[in-house]
C-alpha cells in the first residue's frame, strides 16, 4: 500500500494549564502521526488528557509546547482567518451533545458549514450572481443532499431536530461535518449520549464513511467502541501510552439501521 | 452571505418570539423615543403653522408704530402697560397724508379701554377699542350684516359701534343687532354693524371686540388725546422697508428728534415679528426634540441589553458556528445586523404609535375649530429608520465583538 499524506504529525506536545498556584499538565510530551484514510481512536478515562489532546489537534487549543504539523505546515503559527478556513474546509466535528440548531430544519442545520464557505469553487460561483448570493445555489443543496444521503437521514431532510431520535440527530451532525469533505473527521464521545443501538449505528456510519477513504479520529473512554477503529492511541495522566492496531476489529454492519 | 444573515435572522427572530414580553419592553425605549421625535417635530410644525398662519391672516405687510423708545427687538415699553403719550391723533394725521407715506393703503390709529357695556338683557365689562374708518381695511376684516362707520363719522364724534361675530351673539343672542343702542359707560352707541368671525390671534380678538369711533373713544369715553398704536397696511412686500424709513424719518422730524438718537415711538413690521415667532418656536420645538432624543438612547441601551442576553442564551451556537468556519467578522456582522433590525422594529412601530398621536391629536384640535395641518413627510420616515439603524449599529458593537470573542471549544462543552 502506498504511504498515505501524513494529515496530522504532532511531537512532544504539552498543554500546561497555569492556575496561578497549581500547574496542571494535562498533556506531557504526546507525539503521533495520523495518515490519511486512517481510523484512530484516542481513548483514555476522563480527566487523561484525551479531550486536550483532540483540542490540540483539532486546533482549537494551542499547545504550551511541542511541534505540530498539519497537513504539513506549521500549525502553531496558524492565524484567525487560516484558522477558520482549516475548521471550514479540512475538519469536520461531531460532539457528544449533537449541537444541532434547534430551531431550524436538518437541511438548514446541514447546511450551515456551506455558508461560511467562502473557499470552494462551486460556492465561489454561487458568488457571481445576485440571485446566486441570495438563494444559495442547486450545487448546494445537492452537497447537503448527498450529505444526508451517506448517513442515511435523507429521507428526514425537512424535518426539525426536535422531530429526530438521539441517534438520527447524531446522524445529522455527521453529515453536517461532511458536507465540505473535510481532510480529517473529529468524533468526541460521538455515542455518548446515545443509548448502543443508537451508537452502533453512529459508529456503523463511521466505519462506512472510513471505507470511503474519509480519515476520523475518535474520541471515547469505552473500550467497545475504541475498538471499532482500526487503530487506539491510549492515553493517560497526559501523555500516550500506547499505540497499537486493533487486533480484533468490532464492525457494527451486522446492526440493521432503522428508519 | 445574505442567506447566512437570514438564517441568523430567524435564529434571532424565534428567540425573541419566544421572550416576546421581554423583548418589547426593552425596545419600548427606542418605540417611545422614536415616537415622542416625531409627536414633538410633527406638533410642533403644526402649532408653528397655526401660529403663523393666524399671523398671516392679518396680513404680514403691516406696520405698528408704537410710544416709547424701545430696544432693537425688544418690546417697547408700552407693551407692558406703562402709559405713554407720545403718539398723538396729529402724527396719525401726518401719516395719513399720501405725500408722507406714499405705500400706505390704509392706516388707523387705536386706543383700546375698558367699559360696563349695557344692553337690555346684558351687562358686562368689555373691551373696546377706539379706532379710525380705515381699521377694516388695515386689518382685512370683512363685515358680515350692516357697515363700518365712515370717515366722517369718526370725525364728528357720532355714537356708534361696529361688533365682533361673537360679542353680537353674547348681547342680542339671534336677534338683530343693526339699529339697536348699547351703552358703554352709560353712553348710548348705535350699532352700525356686525364683523364676520376672523378667530383670535395672537394679536387681538377680533370676534368680541366693540369698535367704535376713534374721537368718541378719546373724547368722550377715556378722556385722553393720545394713541395706544397706529397700524398701517403697505401696498406690497416689497415696499415695507421703504415705508418703514418713511415712517420713521416723518416721526422723527415732527418729535424733532435727532438722527443719531433712538425715537420716542418704535416701528414693528409683521415680517419681523414673524420671524421672531418663528425662531421661537422652532427653539421649543428642537429642545423637546432632544429630551426625546434621550429616551432614545435608553433605548439603545435596551437593544444593547437584549443583544448580551441573545449572547448568552446563544454561546453554544456561536461557538459551533467558530467551529465550522465561521471567521470573527462573520458573527460580527451577523450580530450587528440582527440589532438593527431589532432597532429598526422598534423605530417602525414608534414611528407607527406617533403617527397615531400626531393624527390624533391633529382630528382633536380641528374639532376644537383650529385650521390645523398635519405635517409629515417621506424623509421623517427614512430619518426615524436611518436613526434606528444607527442606534442599532452603535449599541450593537460590544455585544458584536464579544460575541466574536467565543471560542468554537464552547460547541464542545457537554451540558
Amino acid at each position: 500500500m502506498a504511504q498515505e499524506e501524513v494529515i496530522i504529525a504532532c511531537k512532544n506536545l504539552q498543554k500546561v494549564y497555569d492556575m496561578g498556584e497549581t500547574k496542571t499538565h494535562a498533556l506531557c510530551d504526546a507525539s503521533c502521526e495520523i495518515r490519511r484514510g486512517e481510523f484512530v481512536s484516542i481513548m483514555g478515562p476522563s480527566g487523561s488528557g484525551k479531550s486536550t489532546l483532540m483540542h490540540v489537534l483539532s486546533l482549537l487549543e494551542r499547545p504550551t509546547g511541542g511541534s505540530y504539523l498539519f497537513r504539513g505546515k506549521d500549525a502553531l503559527i496558524f492565524d484567525d482567518e487560516e484558522l477558520a478556513r482549516i475548521r471550514n474546509q479540512e475538519i469536520g466535528f461531531v460532539f457528544q451533545s449533537f449541537n444541532l440548531l434547534s430551531r431550524v430544519s436538518v437541511l438548514e442545520n446541514v447546511e450551515l458549514p456551506l455558508l461560511y464557505d467562502f473557499y470552494s469553487d462551486d460556492t465561489a460561483s454561487d458568488k457571481k450572481t445576485f440571485l446566486g448570493r441570495l438563494l444559495g445555489s442547486t450545487g448546494k443543496k445537492e452537497r447537503v443532499k448527498k450529505a444526508l444521503a451517506d448517513v442515511d437521514m435523507l429521507h428526514r431532510i425537512d424535518f426539525m431536530p426536535h422531530q429526530l431520535s438521539g441517534g438520527e440527530k447524531q446522524r445529522v451532525a455527521i453529515a453536517r461535518a461532511l458536507v465540505n469533505n473535510p481532510d480529517v473527521i473529529f468524533a468526541d464521545e460521538p455515542t455518548g449520549n446515545l443509548d448502543s443501538k443508537s451508537g452502533t449505528q453512529v459508529l456503523r456510519i463511521l466505519q462506512h464513511l472510513h471505507k470511503k477513504g474519509h480519515t476520523i479520529i475518535l474520541v471515547t473512554h469505552e473500550h467497545a467502541t475504541a475498538e471499532h477503529a482500526e487503530r487506539i492511541l491510549r492515553i493517560s495522566d497526559g501523555c500516550i501510552v500506547s499505540d497499537e492496531k486493533v487486533s480484533q476489529r468490532r464492525f457494527a454492519d451486522d446492526v440493521v439501521l432503522v428508519k | 452571505m445574505i442567506r447566512q444573515l437570514l438564517l441568523s435572522l430567524r435564529i434571532t427572530w424565534q428567540n425573541f418570539f419566544a421572550a416576546k414580553l421581554r423583548t418589547s419592553l426593552t425596545v419600548l425605549g427606542i418605540v417611545i423615543g422614536i415616537a415622542a421625535i416625531l409627536i414633538v417635530m410633527s406638533i410642533g410644525a403644526s402649532a408653528q403653522d397655526l401660529i403663523l398662519g393666524q399671523i398671516r391672516a392679518v396680513g404680514s405687510n403691516l406696520i405698528g408704530i408704537l410710544p416709547g423708545a424701545s430696544e432693537d427687538d425688544g418690546p417697547p415699553a408700552s407693551a407692558f402697560g406703562i402709559v405713554i403719550t407720545t403718539l398723538t391723533n396729529d402724527d396719525l394725521e401726518a401719516l395719513r397724508k399720501k405725500s408722507n407715506v406714499p405705500h400706505a393703503v390704509a392706516i388707523s390709529g387705536y386706543v383700546t379701554g375698558n367699559a360696563i357695556v349695557k344692553s337690555k338683557n346684558y351687562t358686562k365689562s368689555q373691551t373696546f377699542q377706539g379706532v379710525s374708518a380705515d381699521m377694516i381695511n388695515v386689518e382685512n376684516n370683512t363685515i358680515s350684516t350692516g357697515r363700518f362707520f365712515s370717515v366722517a363719522e369718526d370725525e364728528k364724534n357720532a355714537h356708534v359701534a361696529v361688533l365682533g361675530a361673537t360679542i353680537a351673539k353674547d348681547i342680542f343672542d339671534d336677534a338683530d343687532p343693526l339699529g339697536k343702542k348699547i351703552k358703554i359707560d352709560d353712553q348710548t352707541f348705535r350699532v352700525v354693524g356686525v364683523l364676520k368671525p376672523k378667530g383670535s390671534s395672537l394679536i387681538s380678538n377680533f370676534d368680541e371686540m366693540i369698535y367704535i369711533p376713534l374721537q368718541a373713544a378719546q373724547k368722550n369715553l377715556l378722556g385722553i388725546d393720545h394713541l395706544n398704536f397706529i397700524r398701517l397696511r403697505v401696498d406690497s412686500e416689497e415696499h415695507m422697508v421703504q415705508t418703514e424709513k418713511d415712517v420713521d424719518a416723518l416721526l422723527r422730524s415732527r418729535h424733532d428728534i435727532p438722527d443719531d438718537e433712538n425715537g420716542d415711538y418704535s416701528i414693528r413690521n409683521m415680517a419681523s415679528a414673524l420671524s421672531i415667532i418663528n425662531n421661537v418656536t422652532n427653539i421649543m420645538k428642537y429642545f423637546l426634540a432632544a429630551v426625546a432624543a434621550v429616551s432614545l438612547i435608553v433605548g439603545g441601551i435596551g437593544v444593547m441589553n437584549i443583544m448580551f442576553i441573545a449572547l448568552s442564551q446563544r454561546i453554544r451556537e456561536i461557538g459551533l458556528r467558530k467551529a465550522v468556519g465561521a471567521r470573527k467578522r462573520d458573527i460580527v456582522t451577523q450580530f450587528l445586523f440582527e440589532s438593527m433590525t431589532i432597532a429598526c422594529v422598534g423605530g417602525i412601530v414608534g414611528f407607527l404609535s406617533g403617527l397615531g398621536v400626531v393624527y390624533f391629536v391633529g382630528y382633536v384640535a380641528r374639532v376644537q375649530g383650529y385650521t390645523w395641518t398635519v405635517f409629515l413627510s417621506w424623509n421623517m420616515v427614512v430619518m426615524a429608520l436611518i436613526t434606528s439603524a444607527i442606534l442599532g449599529f452603535f449599541f450593537g458593537i460590544y455585544p458584536a465583538w464579544k460575541a466574536s470573542k467565543i471560542s468554537p471549544m464552547e460547541a464542545l462543552r457537554y451540558e
